[in-house]
């Protein structure tokens, strides 16, 4: 399953139009920790963060994640959208909290593998 | 060689992570293998973070790729690191309120930049400034996992619904 599939499987607003990559979804890692996520987040691999700010954009490209899925209802600010669309990474926003959203990634991404 | 620099201001929190993903695309389009420009972006992302959040008056980072290695310093001039040590323990920050509430100061940065490195020191003095200087041994090939962390990614992959928890339908009862 890749990112776009993923999004609209899940119903979240695609916040970077035409920055969704084809590879398929890896895994996921959840937390709002800058350097954990640097640490701990892999190539292909979903971020979900209530982190909003510039810097996720940066962190997205530097680890080559697929791409960040905001939780709890937060949303990027519009110079943060920009930054993301002209990097060619993917953000999405979703009201759900990280919690339920860990637990749908996992259950789609854990169905497709059966 | 081609040799990278970057000047980085103090404060300017929204810059921060611009010069660390510029240096890993342009590694990228140089022919730096993704695992090794990865482990440069990291090592990159934060020293610049510690300079933006830190640095008295902003620093430097200076990146010389060669053949074999990437050498990558991260220069300031204060206010400078009393106990090296204990500013390496994963955990300990000193970082302000108002970068802990972005998520910066886990108190991980010079641990991520030791562990993305081959070759890793600190030099620094208070009030004189510090430099951060990292090496990466590059590795051959478009390599993006060390041939271990592949096997374990392999076993976890293989492993995907036990390992977290799910029982697969077949084995539902």
């Amino acid at each position: 399953m890749n990112l776009r599939e993923l999004a609209a499987t899940l119903g979240w607003d695609v916040q970077s139009p035409g920055a969704e990559p084809e590879g398929h979804v890896l895994g996921g890692y959840c937390g709002d920790l800058l350097s954990h996520a640097l640490a701990n987040a892999k190539p292909g691999e979903i971020w979900i963060t209530i982190q909003h700010h510039a810097n996720i954009v940066a962190i997205a490209q530097v680890t080559g994640i697929a791409g960040v899925v905001l939780a709890g209802g937060a949303r990027a600010a519009d110079a943060v959208v920009e930054r993301a669309k002209e990097a060619g990474v993917a953000l999405y926003a979703s009201p759900d909290s990280a919690f339920v959203l860990c637990g749908k990634i996992h259950r789609a991404l854990a169905a497709e593998r059966r | 060689m081609k040799r990278f620099a970057f000047r980085i201001t103090p404060r300017d929190v929204e810059q921060g992570g611009i010069a660390s993903a510029q240096l890993k695309r342009e590694l990228r389009e140089g022919g730096v293998s993704a695992y090794d420009a990865r482990r440069a972006g990291i090592v990159a992302f934060e020293g610049e973070m510690n300079l933006i959040v830190h640095s008295e008056r902003g620093g430097t980072i200076a990146v010389d790729v060669h053949p074999d290695t990437i050498d990558i310093v991260v220069e300031d001039d204060g206010p400078g690191i009393g106990d090296i040590d204990l500013a390496l323990t994963p955990g300990y920050s000193t970082a302000p309120n108002w970068a802990t509430e972005l998520g910066f100061g886990a108190g991980m940065g010079l641990p991520n930049m030791q562990r993305n490195s081959d070759h890793f020191e600190i030099r620094s003095h208070i009030g004189r400034g510090t430099l951060v200087r990292s090496r990466i041994d590059r590795r051959e090939g478009p390599l993006t996992y060390t041939a271990a962390e592949a096997a374990a990614r392999a076993a976890a992959k293989a492993n995907w619904a036990s390992d977290l928890g799910v029982v697969p339908e077949e084995k539902a009862s």
